[in-house]
């Protein structure tokens, strides 16, 4: 009888230390973001160019289901009304420590950083370029965007810059804005496509 | 057998003791919640709200971006140009912070500890960092945020200006002017 009972004691540590780690690995919180992404509406597969515009770091953070875990990520478009994505554009980012490194997006309009390139120290700060110079001042072969405030702590760019546009966020990540001495987009904007 | 009779006194003694553990237990947190009332009031005394106005705004650009206290899940949530705003009918970037604004920020850092915050004021600011606000910006406590106040610095020196009762608006403008992102891409 002891025997028996002494027999079944590893078994049931195991099964307590079972529970104990599924109960710690399974975080509803993550879950439900994860849940909430649905499924990718641009119908791309899984890979870089897939779910442009959604909060990347839900599923690339660290937690899964993404097997990438990313530092920084996000989708930049050609103006605050557009769904036009932007390729090749040199998204900055600088750290807390001066740390700068540079990310180009893709045909999806998608940027990311993997922890191995990029582990910041926040706040970081942020800056589009796109052209041939990304000079601020060659406005005829450049268009140069900073981001107006730091990131002080969210790695995805849609975790706050959800669309639509309200008074908790900005809208989209956008490259253009329209020139202050002519209303007009800046010549490079106007060949990426309409608005809309 | 007189072993086996002290072994049983012990015994009873350990669960006569835990009941009245757990009876103390019960009646310490019983009298905890008893003792509040709804209608409790702290005052608060504060260096004012109107000398106030560029320490809101430097802590909106210093602390309130989207991601951190512009979050509406803060409890000390910050409101701004750039970041949170108050009027639903406002967006981040479209005008410039608003008196409202300000108010609303100054309510959330006296909020904050109101019991110390007057400690500290009434003693003309010295040792701030008695304040959890001022320990977390200068990484002296646990801060997701990380340090963003190094003591003395423009940033640090325009809030503790503040709470000793004559803000250095000098200061306050120099540390709002550096917080503007870095422009230099190569």
């Amino acid at each position: 009888m002891t025997s028996k009972r002494h027999a079944s004691l590893p078994f049931t540590t195991a099964a307590v230390a079972f529970a104990i780690a599924s109960g710690l690995s399974c975080d509803p919180v993550h879950s439900e973001g994860v849940d909430r992404l649905g499924s990718d509406p641009s119908g791309r597969k899984n890979g870089p160019t897939h779910r442009p515009g959604q909060p990347c770091l839900v599923c690339h953070g660290g937690q899964g289901p993404g097997n990438a875990v990313f530092s920084m990520a996000g989708t930049v478009y050609r103006d605050v009304n557009s769904d036009v994505p932007v390729q090749d554009v040199r998204v900055v980012l600088t750290d807390a420590f001066n740390t700068r490194v540079a990310a180009v997006t893709n045909e999806a309009g998608n940027f990311y950083l993997v922890e191995s390139q990029f582990a910041p120290a926040f706040p970081v700060t942020v800056l589009l370029c796109y052209g041939a110079s990304c000079d601020p001042k060659d406005t005829a072969a450049s268009v140069v965007q900073p981001m107006k405030t730091h990131i002080g702590r969210e790695g995805s760019c849609s975790g706050c810059h959800v669309e639509p546009s309200s008074n908790k966020s900005p809208g989209r990540v956008y490259l253009c804005t329209t020139q202050q001495a002519t209303g007009d987009f800046p010549p490079l904007c106007t060949s990426l496509g309409a608005t809309k | 057998m007189s072993r086996r009779m002290s072994r049983r006194t012990s015994g009873s003694t350990r669960v006569t003791l835990r009941v009245m553990f757990g009876a103390l237990l019960v009646s310490a947190v019983g009298q905890a919640c008893s003792q509040y009332h709804a209608d409790d009031r702290v005052t608060v005394q504060t260096p004012g709200s109107t000398s106030f106005r560029l320490v809101g705004i430097m802590l909106d650009r210093r602390c309130g971006s989207l991601d951190c206290h512009g979050a509406t899940q803060r409890n000390m949530r910050l409101y701004g140009e750039e970041g949170l705003r108050l009027d639903p009918g406002d967006q981040p970037g479209s005008s410039e912070t608003t008196n409202a604004e300000i108010l609303e920020n100054f309510h959330a850092v006296v909020a904050v500890e109101p019991e110390l915050f007057t400690k500290v004021v009434t003693e003309k600011g010295a040792h701030p960092e008695r304040l959890t606000l001022v320990r977390k910006a200068r990484g002296l406590e646990a801060h997701l945020g990380g340090t963003l106040f190094v003591a003395g610095d423009d940033e640090d020196a325009c809030f503790v200006s503040w709470l000793g009762g004559t803000t250095n608006e000098a200061i306050c403008t120099r540390a709002i002017a550096a917080l503007d992102p870095l422009l230099d891409v190569k």
